[in-house]
C-alpha cells in the first residue's frame, strides 16, 4: 500500500471536519498508533538537530562546525569510502549467493528443497556479531582454525583474515543472503513458467532465456533486494565493530558514532555534534536507497503478466548440472551455518581458544558453560532478553496491527502519509535509534527515570521492528477480503469488535510469525543495546559482547550457542504454534 | 422510506476526478423492491455503499426510514453501524471462522443494545428457520455450499430486523439453476416481511424477474426508471434498449400524424403507422427516430394476400436453432430484422410477411 496518496483535494472547513469524524470514528488505532507516529520523524529531526548544537544539548547557540569536520581527510578518504565498499561488497556479496540459490529452490526439480529453505532460514536466527566472532575465530593469521589448518597441509603461512574490508563484507554478506532469498523468491514464484516455455518454443536455448526473459521480468525485484541490503550493511554497526580490529583501524560511519558518543579510552568530551553528523550520512544514503526500494516494488506491480491469466510454475529440469547446484547450495550452508556453528561448538569447549589439534582435543571441557552465567553477573541478563522478547513482540504487533488496520481498512485521509512514515523508519540505523534514545533519555532525565532501564530497550527495539513488522500485518490485511470487516460494520459492531473478533481471528498466523520475527531480532539485537545498556539493564546479547571484548572467547562462544538454541526453541515452538491454527484462515476466504 | 437526493461521488486518480455517481435520486417506498442495473463500473455498487456507509459521498442526502443519515448540507454522516441497514455481499462475506450459529448471531452479539443469551438464540434460529438453514446451525461457515452461504448472509442481514436490506449482486455467485431458484425464494421472503429492498445487479433477467422497480445506470447517472414490463417494452433510450436485451432499431423519419390520428414513421422499408394509444404521449411527431421492437414480439405470417398496416415483405436470411427457439435474420430492403420464434415453418431463402404489432413499437429520438 506504498504510495497510496490520500486525497488531493485543498482542505477546505469541510474537510477539517470530516478528519474529526474519521479521527473520531476510528479512535482507538489513531490513539494506539499515533506515539510512534510521532517518535519516528522526530527521530529523524532529532540526529538532524544534534548536528547544529554546541556542545552538549543544553548548551545555547546553533553552530555549523560539525558539518565543516566532514572535509577531514580521515572522513573523506577514510571512513566514506570503507562504508561504501562494506556496503556496496556485502550486497553484491548477498545478491550473488541469494538470487542463485532462489532460483535454484523456487525454478527447479533440485531435491529437499524445502529442507534447503529451513536451513536458509536457519542462518537468519544466527546474529551478526555471532557471525563476525565466528569467522575471527576461523580466519586470523594468527590462530584462525582455516589459516592453520591449510598452514599444516600446504607448509606455507596464510596471511587471509577477516579484519579487513572484504572479510567484514564477506561476513555480512554471507548474513544477508537470506534476506535476499526470500525477497527475491516471491518474485520467482508468481514468475509464469509460460513465458519461459513460448521462448523454448521459439528455440532459444536456456541459458539465454533465463538471461533474457526471466531476468529482465525479475529485476525489480532483485534491485528491491539488493537496495535493502545495502540499506542494512551501510549502518551496521556490530559486524564492523567486532572485525574493524575495535581501536577503529577500519572505522565506517557507524564504529566513528559510536566512539565519538563511547569513546573507549575515557575522554570527557562526548563529541554529540559529529556523532549526529555522522548519523545523518548514514540516514541520507538509506533514505535515497529507500526511495529507489518502492520505486522497484511499484515498477514489479508493472508486470502484470508475471502472475496473469493462465499461471504456470513449471520447474526446470537441471539434467546434470544438478550436482553443481548441490555443491552450490551446500557450499552456501557450510559457510554460513556450519562452520560457524563448528567453531562456535569449538571454542566454547575450550578454556583458551586453540586451532585444531590432537592435543586440544585433549583438552577438551564443558567449562565454559559452568561459567559464562557467573562471568555476566548471573542469570538477569538473560531474563531481561526474554521479557524484551516478550514484550516487545506482543506490543509491535498490537501496534502494527493498528496502523496496517488505518492504512489498509480505513478511508483516512492520511493513511498514504502514516504507511510512509511507518517504512521510512526502516531508513533511521539502529545505531542513530540508539544514539538518539541515549540522548533523549539522558535529557528528559530529570523527569522520567529512562536512562539505563530495560524500558528504553524495548522502545528501541519496537522502533527498529515496527517497518518490518507493519510490512507483515499490512500484507495479512490485504489478504483478507475487505468485505468480511465491512460486515462486521453493517452487522453494527463498534470497530474494536471488528478487530477482536473478525480480523485478528483471521490473521492470528501471521500476527504469530510477526511476533516472532520481532522477538528474534529483539533477541539478536546488541547496537542499540549497548548505546543504552547501564548497570541495571544488562541483556544477553550485550553480555555475549561483553565477554567476548575482555578476551573470553570460550565464555562468549558458550553464551552465544545458548542464545542460538533459545531463539531456535521459540522459533520452532511458534512455527509449530502458528501451522496448528493457521490451517482455518486458507483456502477460498483470503 | 429510502430516499436518495442529489447522490454525487467521484474517485481521485492522482488529481484528476472520476465521476463515479453523477446527481442521482430515487425514493423507494415501503415494502418495495428497487433494483440497480447497470453493466460493472456504472456507479449502482457505489451508490449501495454510500446508502450503507461504507462510502462517503462527495454530496447530496440519504434518508432510511424517516432519519437523515447523510447530508452534505446539513452536515450529516452517520457510520454504518448507527445506520440500521442489512446487506448481503456479493462475497456474501461471511466470518470463516465461525459457526453458521456465530454469524447470525454476531449483530445482536455485539450491537447496540443488550439481548439476553436466550433471545439470541430464539432469534437466530427462528432467521435460519426462514432461510431454511436450521439444521446448519454449527456448521462452520466454510463449510457450506454457495446457495447455503448465500442464504445464512440473508439470515444475518434480516436477523436484527434492519430498516432496509441491501443486496449486493446477491446471485451472481451461484450457477445458472440454483440462481433461479434462490430468486423466487429471496422475492417470496422479502415480500412476506414487507422490508424495503434495495438491490444491485448486472443481469437484466435478474432485475426484470425479481424487482418491482428498475433503475437502468450508466456511467453514473439514471437513465431510466419504472417497472420492468415498461421498462422492457418501451425504453426511451438506445443504451437502456439495448442493456436489458437484443433488440431491433430500425432508423426511420417522423412524418407527422395521418387522417386517423395515426404518427407516420417512414423506414427504408415503408411507412410504419402508429396509433396513439401505443405511443407514449411526449412523443415527437416530427424529426429522425428510431423505430425498436424486440425480437420475440415480431410477427411472421406465410407470404399470401395484401398486405395489412405494418405489414412487410421479407427474405429469411439465416435460422439459428437455440433450443427452446429459433433465431431468424429477415431482410426487408436494406433493414435486418431478427425475429425470435418457438416454431419456423420456412426455410431459409423462402419469401415471408413480418408484421409489427403496433402495441409493441416502440419509438426513440434519433440525435444528429
Amino acid at each position: 500500500m506504498i504510495g497510496t496518496a490520500p486525497g488531493r483535494r485543498i482542505p477546505g472547513a469541510r474537510t477539517l471536519g470530516r478528519l474529526a469524524d474519521q479521527l473520531r470514528q476510528h479512535w482507538l488505532p489513531v490513539a494506539v498508533s499515533a506515539p510512534m507516529l510521532v517518535v519516528v520523524p522526530l527521530l529523524v529531526v532529532f540526529t538532524l538537530y544534534m548536528t547544529f548544537v554546541q556542545g552538549l544539548p543544553t548548551e545555547p547557540g546553533y553552530t555549523i562546525r560539525h558539518w565543516l569536520e566532514v572535509r577531514r581527510p580521515y572522513l573523506l578518504f577514510t571512513v566514506i569510502p570503507n562504508t561504501l565498499i562494506l556496503a556496496f561488497g556485502s550486497a553484491l556479496i548477498s545478491l550473488a549467493f541469494g538470487v542463485p540459490l532462489s532460483w535454484l529452490i523456487n525454478r527447479t526439480r533440485l531435491n529437499f528443497r524445502s529442507l534447503a529453505v529451513v536451513c536458509i532460514g536457519l542462518v537468519v536466527i544466527v546474529p551478526g556479531f555471532v557471525q563476525a566472532m565466528a569467522w575471527q575465530m576461523l580466519v586470523n593469521p594468527t590462530s584462525g582454525i582455516l589459516n592453520k589448518s591449510i598452514e599444516s597441509f600446504t607448509h606455507h603461512t596464510v596471511d587471509i583474515t577477516v579484519n579487513s574490508l572484504l572479510g567484514m563484507a564477506w561476513v555480512l554478506g554471507l548474513a544477508l543472503t537470506p534476506a535476499v532469498f526470500f525477497m527475491v523468491s516471491g518474485a520467482m514464484r508468481s514468475l509464469n513458467s509460460e513465458l519461459s516455455e513460448a521462448a523454448a518454443v521459439a528455440r532459444i536455448s536456456g541459458m539465454r532465456t533465463v538471461l533474457q526473459i526471466e531476468l529482465p521480468l525479475l529485476w525489480p525485484a532483485i534491485l528491491g533486494a539488493g537496495l535493502y541490503t545495502f540499506m542494512t550493511a551501510i549502518a551496521i554497526f556490530e559486524v564492523p565493530a567486532m572485525l574493524g580490529g575495535g581501536g577503529g583501524k577500519l572505522g565506517v560511519l557507524s564504529t566513528e558514532l559510536f566512539y565519538a558518543v563511547q569513546p573507549i579510552t575515557p575522554v570527557p568530551e562526548i563529541d554529540y555534534g559529529a556523532a549526529g553528523v555522522y548519523g545523518s550520512l548514514i540516514m541520507v544514503p538509506s533514505f535515497f536507497a529507500m526511495y529507489f526500494y518502492l520505486r522497484a516494488l511499484g515498477s514489479f506491480h508493472g508486470y502484470a503478466v508475471v502472475t496473469g491469466r493462465g499461471y504456470a510454475s513449471r520447474p526446470t529440469d537441471l539434467g546434470r548440472a544438478k550436482y553443481l547446484a548441490i555443491g552450490f547450495l551446500w557450499l552456501y550452508l557450510v559457510l554460513a551455518l556450519v562452520l560457524p556453528l563448528l567453531v562456535l561448538i569449538w571454542a566454547s569447549l575450550q578454556v583458551n581458544f586453540q586451532p585444531l589439534s590432537t592435543e586440544t582435543i585433549s583438552n577438551l571441557t564443558l567449562r565454559n558453560f559452568a561459567q559464562f552465567f557467573p562471568a555476566m553477573g548471573g542469570w538477569r541478563p538473560l531474563l531481561h532478553t526474554m521479557a524484551l522478547m516478550a514484550t516487545v513482540s506482543v506490543a509491535v504487533m498490537l501496534v502494527s496491527f493498528m496502523i496496517s488496520w488505518l492504512v489498509i481498512r480505513t478511508k483516512l485521509r492520511f493513511r498514504g502519509a502514516i504507511d510512509v512514515t511507518v517504512f521510512s523508519s526502516h531508513a533511521i540505523p539502529a545505531i542513530a535509534i540508539g544514539f538518539d534514545l541515549y540522548l533523549a533519555a539522558l535529557s528528559l532525565g530529570r523527569w522520567i527515570p529512562l536512562a539505563g532501564t530495560l524500558l528504553v530497550i524495548g522502545f528501541a527495539h519496537a522502533i527498529a521492528t515496527l517497518a518490518p513488522a507493519t510490512r507483515i500485518t499490512n500484507a495479512a490485511l490485504l489478504q483478507i477480503h475487505p468485505q468480511l470487516a465491512e460486515a462486521a460494520q453493517i452487522c453494527r459492531a463498534r470497530e474494536s469488535i471488528a478487530m477482536s473478533k473478525v480480523m485478528v481471528p483471521l490473521i492470528k498466523s501471521s500476527l504469530l510469525y510477526g511476533g516472532l520475527w520481532t522477538a528474534l531480532l529483539s533477541a539478536r539485537e546488541v547496537t542499540m543495546a549497548l548505546f543504552l545498556v547501564g548497570r541495571d539493564n544488562v541483556v544477553f546479547s550485550v553480555g555475549i559482547w561483553e565477554l567476548w571484548r575482555t578476551g573470553s572467547q570460550g565464555l562468549a562462544a558458550s553464551a552465544a550457542l545458548l542464545l542460538l538454541a533459545i531463539i531456535g526453541a521459540v522459533a520452532a515452538i511458534t512455527m509449530g504454534l502458528a501451522k496448528r491454527i493457521g490451517g482455518e484462515a486458507n483456502g477460498i476466504w483470503i | 422510506m429510502l430516499s436518495i437526493k442529489a447522490l454525487e461521488k467521484s474517485y481521485w486518480d492522482g488529481d484528476r476526478p472520476i465521476p463515479a455517481v453523477r446527481s442521482v435520486s430515487f425514493d423507494v417506498g415501503r415494502g418495495e423492491i428497487y433494483t440497480l442495473l447497470g453493466p460493472s463500473g456504472c456507479g449502482k455498487t457505489t451508490i449501495i455503499r454510500c446508502l450503507a456507509g461504507l462510502e462517503t459521498p462527495d454530496g447530496g442526502e440519504i434518508w432510511l426510514g424517516g432519519r437523515q443519515v447523510f447530508s452534505t448540507l446539513a452536515d450529516v454522516n452517520l457510520p454504518a453501524m448507527d445506520r440500521n441497514v442489512g446487506m448481503v455481499f456479493q462475497s456474501y462475506a461471511l466470518w470463516p471462522h465461525m459457526t453458521v450459529f456465530e454469524n447470525v448471531a454476531f449483530p445482536m452479539r455485539y450491537g447496540p443494545e443488550k439481548i439476553s443469551r436466550s433471545t439470541v438464540r430464539t432469534r437466530v434460529m427462528a432467521a435460519l428457520e426462514m432461510v431454511q438453514m436450521q439444521e446448519f446451525a454449527d456448521r462452520p461457515a466454510p463449510m457450506l455450499s454457495g446457495g447455503q452461504q448465500q442464504r445464512v448472509a440473508l439470515a444475518r442481514a434480516l436477523v436484527y430486523e434492519p430498516d432496509v436490506l441491501l443486496l449486493d449482486e446477491p446471485l451472481s455467485n451461484l450457477d445458472a439453476r440454483l440462481r433461479v431458484q434462490t430468486r423466487s425464494l429471496l422475492r417470496s421472503l422479502v415480500k412476506r416481511l414487507e422490508i424495503t429492498t434495495l438491490c444491485v445487479t448486472h443481469d437484466q433477467e435478474e432485475a426484470l424477474a425479481f424487482s418491482d422497480r428498475i433503475a437502468v445506470i450508466r456511467n453514473g447517472r439514471i437513465l431510466q426508471a419504472g417497472p420492468p414490463k415498461a421498462i422492457y417494452e418501451k425504453p426511451n433510450d438506445i443504451d437502456v434498449a439495448n442493456f436489458l436485451g437484443e433488440m431491433n432499431f430500425f432508423p426511420a423519419r417522423a412524418d407527422g400524424l395521418d387522417e386517423a390520428g395515426r404518427l407516420r414513421l417512414c423506414t427504408r422499408f415503408g411507412t410504419i403507422l402508429l396509433g396513439s394509444g401505443a405511443r407514449a404521449p411526449q412523443a415527437e411527431t416530427s424529426g429522425q427516430v428510431w423505430v425498436t421492437i424486440r425480437p420475440h414480439h415480431v410477427v411472421v405470417k406465410a407470404c399470401a394476400g395484401t398486405p395489412s398496416p405494418n405489414c412487410f415483405e421479407g427474405r429469411v436470411e439465416a435460422i439459428e436453432f437455440l433450443g427452446s427457439r429459433r433465431r431468424c435474420s429477415i431482410g426487408i430492403g436494406t433493414e435486418t430484422c431478427t425475429v425470435e420464434l418457438s416454431e419456423v415453418g420456412f426455410n431459409e431463402g423462402s419469401t415471408v410477411l413480418i408484421e409489427f404489432p403496433e402495441q409493441h413499437l416502440g419509438v426513440i429520438v434519433r440525435e444528429a
